[in-house]
Parts: structure tokens; C-alpha cells; sequence
């Protein structure tokens, strides 16, 4: 039995420090998720706390017909859905005001570098939100998070041919925007 | 291969460095083609410029408070809900005083205006009494006052007769009355429905007037159906109800039969009160027969209490085409009105 699932059980039967434990297994992916679906720090934020909450209260519905990885990926993708229908198709880029270090950033103090790896960060995340909806979520869980073409079909609701399908669309899409970049980048080299 | 086919299949693919899922046929494509080796290689140029994002994070610090954020925003979630009932503030607590107020101002009119009106109906009730004891007393009393046939009226499309099964039959109406203990009193048995209408204590006796007007009726259906992964939902049956024994209501039902199985059902439902019947089903679902196999026959009884618009699921019953899951529903209505214009007279 994974680890997660005797937490689970734990918390069903309304043990808190069980639910404490699995906001420190998944925090992590599930911000990340969110972050790279939203493009946005604070928006990541507030949809993963959200999420935790969520599960939180519906864990009782949680009938293990799927792993809990899954189920809580679903209710954060779900709100991020919701979140960003809401905002609308506007390709929103907001200055990330990341508390603390941010790993992308350069660490030189060389103003020209740093400017060079922000617009960097700006091009890949406008491409990525230039993705519809679906296809941004299958390449960000298939790329960027590693789940399985099955933990994402499972997660999206459909086949695993639709995900490979969408998984397609969005490379094919991806290259096209970043591949002049990356072209641009070989011949500097 | 060609190029196309080839670069098609590499756009499926996660792992575009180590190529592991790919075929052998388009990993000798791409060893002999310039063009898909490029394509590769900006393929995996592309990932690592994406898989960047894997990188950005908050730091370590933003992670050690996450919990601590995540348990005050819960509390926060939490505390608004007592603050409305509490009062957290000066205005909900008075909306709080005026709601009680004002519920305590109308339970206090109604009960005002009942006591009002009950007193009007005594003296007007005292008065027709006395009208028909004069009445009486001038003609001699008929043996049975009945105003046609009811199946007669039902026949001709006229309005409904609903007193019509129980004018036959005292003992059936006093049973009826009997069920309820404040006002209901009167039954009729029409297109498969049991229908008790209202009546004022004191005419639901035997020889009293039922007065025209639209009354309330309690109306009831049960329909059986079937849930199956493969069909979905089958309604099988509304079956019809054929006459109320007291509280016992019997019920007529059909032999269904569906591809070659034949599928029996009874059941006997007793009427508890306004709103719970109880019943007992037994339902059966014959296979057709098959060269080889013997004829099969799953049965089902079950005792169930169903209560206005619940569905019960009594359980599930076998047959070629797998499991289905039995349901019984009720549809209680006792508020529907129906108008008459029958004076009857019991």
C-alpha cells in the first residue's frame, strides 16, 4: 500500500497531523503544476492552498477508484480551469515576484545577462500560455511534472490516445514558437 | 518510413533524449536523414528550454510557511460561518432580532386568524346542521344517496367522482378514515393512482356531505426500474393500483418480457402514514432458454420502507446481460388540488 493512501485513511478517520503530512508530500507539485499552468506566483499560490483545502473537505468522496495523487491533481487542475476562464484568453505576463530565490535567475551581476535570461523566462512562458487549455495541461503534466500518458488520461478524463493526440498538437505548437529561438541560440553558439 | 510518418510519431514522444519508447524503424530513419536529425535536435533544444520552468520555485523559506498559511487560512475559512450566526458585528446580530421578530409576528397572526376562522366554520357548521335536521325532519331519509354511477362519470369524461370506490363500501371508507387521524378521508381508484382527499373531521363519517370545491389530494405512484452499465436506466413499470384494503394497497402487474427474458415483479405496499409506504417485492428475471442450458431463475425479496420521492435500490438481480440493480420509487404529492363539482353523499 503506498505511503499516501495509509495517510489518507489516516485522515478519513480525522487525523489532522495525516493531512499535514500530505500537504508536505505534494505541495511542491501541485504549486509547481499550477505555476506552470497559470504562469503566475501568486495565482499558484493561493489555487494550491485552495486545492489542499478542497481535498481537506471532500476527502470522504475520495473512494480510491483512482490514486490520490490523481484525485488531487484533478481538483487542482479543475480550478485552474475555473481560475483561468475566468481570467480569459488574455496571455496574461506578470513580473514574478518569487519570495526568495528564483533558480532561473542569473547569478552574475552582469545587467545584460540578467536581462537576457528574463526575457528568456517571458518567451517560454508566453509559449507555453499561448497553448489552449488542454494542451497546456498534457505538456505541462507530461513534461514538466513526468506523470504517465494513463495518470494524465486519468486525471483530464479521457483516452490515452486523445492525451497523445493533444501531446502532439502542443509540441507541434512549441516548436514552432521556440524553435526560431533555439535556432538563434545555436548560431550564437 | 518517410519523414513525415517519422517526425509524426517523434512529436508523441516524452522522452525525446534517451528515445526510448521509439521503434527501431525511426531510429534507422533518423541515422540516415539530415533533416529529422535536426528536427530531433530542436525537438530536445525545445524541452530543455521548457523543462527550465521546472526550476522556478519559491525558496525553501516560502515552503517552511506554507502550512502554517494553509492552517490560518483554513481557521479563517472556518470562523465567518460562527460570526454569522454569533453576530461578529452590530448589523448581523439586529438582522438576526429582526428575522426572530418577524417569525414570531406571523406565527402569532396565523394562529390568530385559524382560532378566527374556526369559530366562523362552528357557528356555519351549527347552522347548516340545524338547516338539515329541519330538512330531515319534513322528508324521509333516503337509503342511499349516491348522484349517479361513478365508473359512469369516469367513462364520460366528466369531472372526477373521487369518492367514488368508498361510497360503495362504508367499511373501505371508514378504514380510510381511520388511517389519519385529523382530516383525511376519502379515496378513489383511477388510471392506477390511490388518491386520499381532505376532509373536516366531523364529515368524515358516513352519511355526512363532502362539499364541492377544490380540495387537496394525496396522490401516489411507484414506477420499478432497472440499472444496467450496459442499458442505463430502464423504467419497467408504472404499475397500476387496483384498490386500498384499509392501509394495503393492491397492486396490478404486468409480465415484462425483454429480448427472450421474462421479468416478474409484485409487490404489496402498505400505506404507513401521509408520507411512508412500506412495502414487500419479489421480483424474478427468467432466462430464455438455450440449447444445452437449463431454464434460470434468479429471484429478489426484499422488505423496504420508501418515503415521497426516494428511489430504493432493493438490490441486484442477475441475467445475460449482467447485473442490473432494482429500484422502486415513490411520488408522493399532497398538495396536489383537484377541483370537483360532485356533491356526494356517502
Amino acid at each position: 500500500m503506498p505511503d499516501d493512501l495509509h495517510l489518507v485513511i489516516r485522515l478519513k478517520g480525522g487525523d489532522e497531523e495525516a493531512f499535514a503530512e500530505l500537504v508536505h508530500l505534494y505541495q511542491k507539485r501541485i504549486y509547481a503544476m499550477l505555476y506552470q499552468m497559470t504562469g503566475n506566483h501568486f495565482e499558484a499560490d493561493d489555487l494550491s492552498q485552495e486545492a489542499f483545502l478542497r481535498a481537506y473537505t471532500y476527502i470522504d468522496s475520495f473512494k480510491g477508484g483512482s490514486s490520490f495523487q490523481t484525485w488531487l491533481y484533478r481538483i487542482a487542475r479543475n480550478l485552474a480551469f475555473t481560475h483561468l476562464k475566468k481570467r480569459g484568453r488574455k496571455n496574461t505576463l506578470i513580473l514574478n515576484e518569487f519570495p526568495g530565490e528564483n533558480l532561473l535567475e542569473s547569478k552574475t551581476d552582469n545587467p545584460m545577462r540578467s536581462l537576457m535570461h528574463e526575457e528568456l523566462r517571458f518567451e517560454i512562458t508566453a509559449a507555453i500560455n499561448s497553448l489552449p487549455l488542454f494542451q497546456r495541461e498534457v505538456a505541462v503534466l507530461l513534461l514538466l511534472q513526468e506523470l504517465s500518458y494513463r495518470e494524465v488520461a486519468e486525471i483530464q478524463g479521457c483516452a490515452e490516445g486523445t492525451v497523445a493526440w493533444r501531446f502532439y498538437q502542443a509540441r507541434r505548437r512549441l516548436i514552432k514558437i521556440l524553435g526560431p529561438l533555439v535556432d538563434k541560440m545555436r548560431y550564437k553558439k | 518510413m518517410n519523414c513525415r510518418k517519422a517526425r509524426r510519431m517523434l512529436l508523441k514522444q516524452v522522452d525525446v533524449v534517451n528515445l526510448g519508447q521509439t521503434s527501431q524503424e525511426i531510429k534507422t530513419h533518423i541515422n540516415t536523414c539530415d533533416g529529422c536529425k535536426e528536427f530531433l535536435e530542436t525537438m530536445r533544444q525545445v524541452d530543455n528550454l521548457i523543462k527550465l520552468k521546472k526550476k522556478e520555485l519559491p525558496s525553501e523559506e516560502y515552503w517552511r510557511s506554507y502550512w502554517s498559511r494553509l492552517r490560518a487560512r483554513n481557521r479563517r475559512m472556518a470562523v465567518p460561518q460562527e460570526e454569522k450566526l454569533l453576530g461578529g458585528s452590530l448589523f448581523p446580530r439586529l438582522r438576526f432580532a429582526f428575522e426572530i421578530l418577524a417569525i414570531l409576528l406571523v406565527a402569532i397572526s396565523a394562529f390568530l386568524v385559524a382560532n378566527n376562522q374556526r369559530d366562523i366554520k362552528t357557528l356555519a357548521q351549527s347552522m347548516q346542521a340545524l338547516q338539515r335536521e329541519r330538512v330531515a325532519a319534513a322528508r324521509p331519509v333516503p337509503e342511499k344517496n349516491i348522484v349517479g354511477t361513478p365508473e359512469k362519470k369516469i367513462k364520460n369524461g366528466q369531472p372526477k367522482l373521487y369518492a367514488a370506490n368508498f361510497r360503495n363500501d362504508i367499511r373501505l371508507f371508514n378504514e380510510v378514515g381511520s388511517l389519519f387521524p385529523s382530516d383525511m378521508g376519502w379515496v378513489a381508484t383511477d388510471n392506477g393512482q390511490v388518491e386520499l382527499g381532505l376532509l373536516n373531521a366531523d364529515s368524515a363519517r358516513s352519511g355526512n356531505i363532502i362539499s364541492e370545491g377544490t380540495r387537496p389530494l394525496l396522490f401516489l405512484n411507484f414506477t420499478v426500474f432497472l440499472k444496467n452499465s450496459s442499458v442505463g436506466t430502464q423504467k419497467i413499470s408504472s404499475p397500476k393500483i387496483v384498490t386500498l384494503d384499509g392501509n394495503k394497497i393492491s397492486i396490478k402487474t404486468n409480465d415484462l418480457f425483454h429480448s427472450g427474458r421474462v421479468l416478474k415483479y409484485q409487490f404489496s405496499p402498505v400505506l404507513v402514514n401521509k408520507k411512508t409506504v412500506q412495502t414487500t417485492l419479489r421480483l424474478s428475471i427468467s432466462e430464455p432458454k438455450s440449447p444445452g442450458k437449463e431454464q434460470e431463475e434468479t429471484e429478489l425479496r426484499t422488505v423496504i420502507t420508501l418515503r415521497d420521492g426516494e428511489s430504493v435500490e432493493l438490490g441486484k438481480i442477475s441475467s445475460s446481460e449482467g447485473d442490473y440493480s432494482v429500484f422502486l420509487s415513490l411520488y408522493i404529492d399532497g398538495n396536489r388540488k383537484v377541483e370537483t363539482t360532485e356533491k356526494a353523499m356517502i
